[in-house]
């Protein structure tokens, strides 16, 4: 299964923009963009499948169910980074961001149109609105950025990240079973807060990425703040400093991130959400090869 | 934790006898917070983070 898996996903999802995306240009860029995906992989509907599978399931309409699940979160990525306006490397952004708005809005209705098609999906397709309205509500507490303490942050990433991946999981088990499994849900809100820190961690020490522009606070910041560590950072976050003005200062930066504690502080929280993911997966009663398939794919090891 | 930590870099004797489990160190209310912590100061999760750019 697993070794023709992004063809199955990639054929199904180039099938569904044939029918749907009559537009040439928009058909174009879409299709450009599921190659682009499929040289990164479909994390999302590869856990579709392997939840399907790993929980019994045989419905044909796994690949189907995969291809939505990839189309939403596809959709999830442009808003994203439109709302960033950080992204430089991607198929969509050399393009007008009324078209990216444009075809993030086509992604998104494909995705909830083939999923209400999947007539053996039932109570997945709960799973599938409920998760994915946790995650815009989660993106949008992100945007907002008025997060003050570890909790809330923790918080917004299980809902930002974690709603995404328990979504893909959650259809795939729901196709399988037509049950909900809260553990299924658990391990995946873990390994999506994990992830998000990660990813901020990674976008903390690139001084030209939107966090630090926008002045996200991501949990070194928090810790920099909670402990009154760094003034020039400090200042930065209070408003009385410019971008410009920190960038003038930018060769301390590392030093405070490193020195003062705050990224080995953030790098504690991330390994301790990683071992709970790990905990709740690892006591599912299912064959091994599928839990460390999800193991490596969620890199929870 | 964020305080703890702070507490860990100020006192950085108190990680190598941590490590050496000479000390319990903590008082967590989870096991999993230590063993978290264990991990990070033996250099076990850097591997994933980028350097500064």
């Amino acid at each position: 299964m697993l070794l023709d898996y992004k063809v199955k996903i990639k054929e199904c999802m180039l099938q569904k923009i044939e029918l749907d995306f009559f537009q040439a240009d928009l058909k174009e860029i879409a299709i450009q963009i599921i190659m682009h995906k499929n040289k990164e992989g479909f994390l999302f509907g590869e856990l579709t499948l392997l939840h399907h599978e790993m929980f019994g399931g045989t419905s044909v309409e796994v690949y189907k169910t995969a291809a939505a699940v990839e189309f939403l979160v596809l959709s999830f990525d442009l808003f994203d980074d439109l709302q960033d306006g950080d992204s430089f490397d991607t198929p969509w952004s050399m393009l007008d961001p009324a078209l990216t708005l444009n075809l993030a809005l086509g992604l998104f209705s494909l995705s909830t149109k083939i999923i209400n098609e999947i007539q053996s999906l039932k109570n997945g397709i709960n799973y599938f609105n409920r998760f994915n309205l946790k995650a815009i509500n989660g993106q949008h507490s992100d945007l907002l950025n008025r997060i003050e303490t570890e909790q809330q942050y923790i918080d917004i990433a299980a809902q930002k990240s974690g709603s995404l991946l328990a979504m893909a999981s959650l259809v795939g088990t729901g196709l399988a079973t037509n049950n909900y499994h809260d553990i299924v849900k658990n391990y995946c809100i873990q390994f999506g807060i994990a992830e998000q820190i990660k990813n901020d961690l990674n976008d903390i020490l690139t001084f030209e990425k939107s966090d630090w522009m926008s002045r996200k606070k991501s949990l070194p910041i928090l810790y920099l703040i909670e402990n009154n560590i760094g003034p020039a950072i400090l200042d930065y976050y209070k408003g009385q400093l410019t971008y410009d003005e920190l960038r003038m200062k930018k060769a301390e930066l590392k030093g405070i991130l490193f020195d003062s504690g705050s990224m080995m502080y953030a790098q504690v929280i991330l390994r301790k959400h990683q071992l709970l993911a790990a905990e709740q997966l690892n006591s599912l009663p299912f064959d091994s090869k599928y839990k460390e398939r999800i193991s490596y794919l969620l890199n929870i090891n | 934790m964020s305080k703890i930590i702070q507490y860990l870099i100020q006192n950085p004797n108190l990680i190598a006898l941590f490590l050496e489990e000479k000390i319990c160190l903590l008082n967590f209310k989870e096991e999993v917070d230590n063993k978290a912590l264990y991990e990070v100061l033996n250099g076990k999760i850097m591997s994933n983070i980028k350097y500064w750019k």
